[in-house]
């Protein structure tokens, strides 16, 4: 992916392979992340992002690669590594027993031996993931979104330098979810690095400032979103209502050289286009000439699924 | 410590499971060692000439040679009334309530004082005997003894009545053989039983069932997946971490230990004094030298990331090993050479025989040397536990992930 | 509705607490149970008891109380039968006291070593030297040396008496034939269709264990119905099924489930233990049937009215089974003579004790002709878990509506 090996970069990974007897979870992949970017893992369920996650934090040991943090060659006994990292699993990892001040308490002082240090980043994760009103609730009496900020602030309360967010919004309401990613802007902006890793497109176009694009352990994309975007040849999706489907209206749109799909379903009328400045003028032009009435019209720019789509011929969520 | 803190915290927020299995599993042992009067074979002549059985008689006879019989079988014990229907009969037998169960015919007095002034074969009466063939055969041999005597004197005095015949046969069978005691050179001095110490030797299967579930939870919570990720994940260096943990289990079973001894104090406190000081301290000491047993087996089980049910019925599989090894449940002299050999290899039979030396320190002589032997006792219980212990650990630092392949493969320790 | 019988069921017994609880725990504990036992089976059994004999000498040998002692002696060894209530004795003779004695210390460490010597003094008094024990079945068999020997010195010293009083009737074949008679008055007979065994006892409380131990997996498969407890209950509930339906599939899965489990372990510890039912093994699956059924009721019973916690629901039913087996008499020799004295002494005990009621139905069937005490025993343990289960499903209702 990135051929130029910087000394400090926040993460380096070389040439990583984990292998689950014959099947390959992870397959050779390499890349880098510097220092302060908030770096995409995006791929569907099963690809290998979890995988690569726990082959970085040495949770897992892998059978081929090098993996580097700060500069560093990480291993399971460089404590020193890790007490600059930060960890949001996937699954929510929290004591019942405790409550949410308490559990925020024992994971933060894994990292904070300083007992008054400690407590203001508790109460500091406490406020940043608005869990003031929830402090000596038990995780049984919360509810998925509020368990979610739960497990964000016991993985980020030590204010680490390299923060790790294994799909930290599934199941969460939309209020949440923004406020989740809200909170790791905040905290990028601050200064820390994250790696971010969803199948939720959506998430990853609006908060990352790289991606690497994943599937059967292979890294088939990366760059920046609009890099990724420029990749494929699909351009913008254009949407047109129609009540009736004019004859020949299809065929003309699929003559045109910047159409790349055209389809009709449920009254609308659906245009894939390669990049160009006059697409939209361009399609509104043969509906008229087709004697159309067109209803609503609208315009899509390209997403990554699009850029999925095109590398795999499969949607990112299927 | 901070790992130990919260660990201790999330123990005492589960006072239900703690009562339930430390104290009520407690209660459970002082109950088995109340009611149960343990007779311990002091291996003396009384044993031998008047051992004590359960007898059973129906007599559907009702004569005075029977009852004449009945009067010499009191010398064996006491005497079960049975009624005379069969179910009621089936289950004198059955359940044990008797060794033997004799049933005498109706007509049976008339048919044996003719068959012995005729010479002729002598009629019988029925025995059935209970569990054991010894008991039966030995009531059995009473009741031959006394009708041998009887048919003589039927035989010898032809005139007289059947109370007569069974007077004279009571008062001949009062002629018996001498009996002595051979004396060996190595013949141990009888030992009464201590209540208290027997409720410490009963109480091995419930202390390590209890134990091991007490602790299993609070190792399982730690075992959660994600959990322990985060915690493998974290600076704290996993031997650390494992140790807080194992601080934290050692305070539970502590409690436990402190929870099951005072029970046990309580209830019987008089035995309990009665061991003296050296002797009540050496039983506290094997004590709690034997509750580290179920601790690291917990703890080697949750390094293995066994579930708390596994871990439950884990505790009861050993519990009732480890006490029926330690003879708790049947005495071990009754057991073959092989199970006795077998049982040396388990804490338990080290653990009861420092119970059963502490018992002797305070009346004996050589009292050095019986501490000395409670010590080594005490210590090879201690090294079961240090050994479950070191594989534990051992166990745990396999199954933590080490980044071995590669380039991070020569990165050392820092 | 089959089909989702056949899933729960199947669901139910891939569940590693099955394995646990119906077959892991209960196959272990048999297996200890076996290698226990083994030997107390053998050791009831009563074998030929061996003593040493001291040969007299010459001179002594040649009187009449010498030669009784020898026709006395070698007619012992030959005398028992299977059905005489004398057993066999077997008699080894040493030429002097001295090796006697060394021959007995000698045969200590042999798998049947010497229960001790007898000997005869020159005034003709019968001596029985015990060899030393604390082992209460040797000192019991010791006894019955003593009783025989017992038995021949009262008959000696009668036949001594009466020489001196009335010589004449010494002579009478009867009298004769009376101090000749070794052993016949008695007559070993088996009221039961099964020889007691003491070992017995102790599997069947075992098997009582076992059944309320596959509680354990009822509880979690009643669990499954009550929408608090876990998503896959709240799914079930929410479901367009009638309750009664999803209550009847997953109890009487958890049901074949323990049933399973119970048959498993009773069928092994009847091949180790060479326990036979005969004619009545079909009773005895109804009786596992009844066993399984109280389990099913009472781990339903429990997840809906215990304790929140699963892992206290669990410790309930723990201390309710253990305590269940202490008053069956499950932990030894001792506890079971404590049990049976209690239940003697207050029958309600045993009646309310699920554990010791398996226990006491399975009994009844190897042991008793009638089967009157089976169906009794059967009824206590299907009125238990029926109790428990109407308990269990009224709650089990209203728990659909209740929030938790």
């Amino acid at each position: 992916m990135n051929e130029s090996t910087s000394p400090s970069a926040a993460v380096r990974v070389d040439n990583l392979v984990k292998r689950y007897g014959a099947f390959v979870a992870v397959d050779h992949i390499s890349f880098e992340i510097e220092p302060g970017e908030v770096f995409g893992l995006l791929g569907p369920n099963g690809s290998g992002k979890t995988t690569t996650i726990d082959c970085i934090l040495q949770l897992l040991s892998y059978d081929k690669g090098e993996i580097s943090l700060f500069g560093q060659p990480m291993a399971p006994t460089r404590y020193d590594l890790k007490r600059r990292l930060g960890v949001v699993p996937q699954n929510i990892a929290v004591f019942d027993e405790l409550t949410v001040r308490e559990n925020i308490d024992y994971f933060c002082s894994l990292y904070v031996t300083d007992k008054a240090r400690r407590a203001q980043c508790v109460e500091a994760a406490i406020g940043f993931c608005g869990l003031e009103d929830f402090a000596a609730w038990r995780p049984k009496k919360l509810s998925g979104g509020l368990l979610r900020r739960l497990n964000i602030a016991c993985g980020i309360a030590h204010k680490p330098d390299l923060a790790f967010f294994d799909e930290p919004t599934v199941a969460v309401d939309a209020q949440s979810r923004a406020q989740i990613l809200e909170g790791i802007r905040v905290m990028n902006q601050a200064g820390a690095t994250v790696v971010y890793t969803s199948h939720y497109m959506e998430e990853v176009e609006e908060l990352c400032s790289r991606v690497a694009i994943l599937d059967h352990g292979h890294i088939i994309a990366a760059g920046t979103v609009d890099e990724l975007k420029a990749q494929v040849k699909a351009g913008e999706t254009i949407s047109v209502e129609l009540p009736e489907l004019p004859d020949g209206l299809t065929q003309k749109l699929q003559a045109m050289p910047q159409c790349l799909q055209a389809a009709y379903k449920d009254h609308t009328l659906t245009v894939r286009c390669a990049n160009g400045p006059h697409n939209l003028l361009d399609v509104l032009g043969v509906v008229r000439d087709c004697h159309g009435v067109p209803g609503r019209v609208w315009s899509q720019p390209p997403t990554l699924n699009d850029v999925f789509l095109e590398l795999t011929g499969r949607e990112l969520r299927d | 410590m901070r790992v130990c803190k919260y660990a201790l915290k999330m123990a005492a927020r589960r006072p239900l499971f703690f009562l339930i299995y430390a104290v009520g599993l407690s209660v459970m042992g002082v109950v088995m060692a109340l009611a149960v009067t343990r007779a311990e074979p002091a291996g003396s002549l009384q044993d031998v000439v008047r051992p004590q059985l359960e007898w059973g008689l129906v007599d559907e006879d009702r004569s005075e040679l029977v009852a004449g019989l009945i009067d010499s079988l009191d010398e064996l014990g006491p005497r079960v009334e049975v009624a005379q229907d069969r179910l009621a009969q089936e289950e004198a037998v059955a359940q044990g309530s008797v060794d033997c169960l004799f049933i005498v015919p109706a007509g049976f007095e008339e048919a044996f004082l003719k068959a012995a002034r005729a010479g002729e074969s002598l009629p019988s009466l029925d025995a059935a005997y209970g569990f054991t063939g010894a008991g039966g055969a030995l009531a059995s041999a009473a009741a031959e003894r006394w009708l041998a005597s009887a048919a003589l004197a039927a035989a010898a005095h032809p005139e007289a009545s059947a109370a007569q015949v069974a007077e004279e046969a009571t008062r001949a069978a009062r002629k018996t053989a001498s009996v002595e005691l051979m004396a060996t050179p190595d013949a141990a001095e009888a030992s009464s039983a201590n209540a208290f110490t027997f409720y410490l030797e009963w109480s091995i299967y419930t202390t390590i069932a209890s134990i091991i579930a007490c602790t299993a939870a609070l190792f399982t919570t730690f075992n959660r997946t994600d959990v322990r990720r985060r915690d493998l994940a974290s600076p704290l260096t996993y031997r650390s971490f494992t140790l807080q943990v194992a601080l934290a289990a050692l305070a539970v079973t502590l409690a436990c230990w402190l929870v099951s001894t005072a029970i046990g104090l309580l209830v019987f406190w008089q035995d309990a004094v009665a061991l003296g000081a050296a002797g009540l301290a050496s039983t506290l000491l094997a004590s709690l030298a034997f509750m580290l047993f179920p601790l690291s087996v917990s703890f080697l089980a949750g390094q293995f990331g066994v579930s708390s049910q596994g871990a439950n019925a884990l505790g009861n599989l050993l519990g009732m090993a480890i006490s029926f090894m330690g003879g708790a449940w049947i005495s071990m002299t009754l057991l073959g050479p092989e199970i006795q050999a077998v049982a040396r290899f388990t804490p338990g039979w080290w653990y009861t025989n420092a119970l059963m030396s502490a018992q002797e320190l305070a009346g004996s002589s050589h009292s050095a040397a019986v501490g000395s032997s409670i010590l080594t006792d005490v210590g090879v219980v201690a090294l079961f536990s240090v050994v479950l212990f070191c594989i534990a650990l051992i166990a745990g630092k396999l199954r933590e992930q080490t980044a071995a392949a590669g380039g991070n493969g020569a990165v050392q320790e820092s | 509705m089959c089909k989702n019988w056949r899933l729960a069921l199947l669901t139910l017994v891939r569940d590693k607490n099955f394995l646990i609880w119906c077959l892991g725990l209960p196959l272990g504990l048999a297996t200890i149970f076996i290698f226990m036992f083994q030997p107390i089976d053998k050791l009831a059994a009563l074998d030929q008891l061996p003593i040493a004999a001291v040969r007299l000498d010459a001179a002594q040998a040649a009187t009449p109380q010498g030669q009784a002692y020898t026709q006395f002696l070698e007619a012992l060894g030959s005398a028992a039968d299977g059905d005489s209530g004398s057993p066999a004795i077997a008699v080894s003779w040493q030429d002097s006291v001295q090796e006697a004695r060394q021959a007995v210390q000698d045969s200590q460490d042999a798998k049947r070593p010497f229960l001790g010597l007898v000997r005869l003094s020159p005034d003709s008094q019968l001596t029985f030297e015990a060899a030393p024990t604390n082992d209460s079945v040797t000192q019991m068999e010791q006894s019955v040396i003593v009783s025989v020997c017992d038995s021949w010195q009262a008959r000696m010293d009668a036949a001594a008496t009466l020489a001196t009083q009335d010589p004449a009737r010494l002579s009478q074949s009867s009298v004769q034939a009376a101090l000749a008679d070794v052993a016949g008055s008695v007559k070993k007979v088996s009221l039961t269709e099964n020889s007691p065994r003491e070992t017995c006892a102790f599997y069947f409380a075992l098997l009582g264990f076992t059944a309320l131990m596959c509680a354990q997996n009822s509880l979690l498969a009643a669990l499954t119905l009550v929408p608090g407890a876990s998503a896959c209950g709240s799914r079930i509930t929410a479901s367009g099924q009638p309750r009664g339906r999803q209550m009847l599939i997953w109890l009487t899965a958890s049901w074949t489930a323990s049933f399973a489990g119970l048959v498993i372990c009773l069928a092994y510890v009847c091949w180790a233990a060479s326990i036979d039912f005969g004619a009545r093994t079909g009773l005895v699956v109804l009786a596992l049937a009844a066993a399984s059924f109280m389990a099913t009721g009472l781990g339903g019973l429990v997840a809906v009215a215990g304790p929140r916690e699963t892992g206290a629901k669990e410790g309930v039913l723990t201390t309710v089974t253990c305590v269940g087996a202490l008053f069956a008499g499950l932990y030894g020799e001792p506890v079971m003579e404590m049990a049976n004295n209690l239940a003697e002494a207050a029958p309600v005990t045993a009646w309310i004790n699920p554990v010791r009621q398996v226990m006491e139905s399975l009994s009844a069937l190897i042991y008793y002709d009638s089967l009157a005490p089976f169906w009794m025993h059967l009824g206590l343990v299907a009125a238990v878990g029926a109790l428990c289960c109407a308990i269990g499903v009224l709650r089990l209702r209203r728990l659909r509506r209740e929030s938790v």
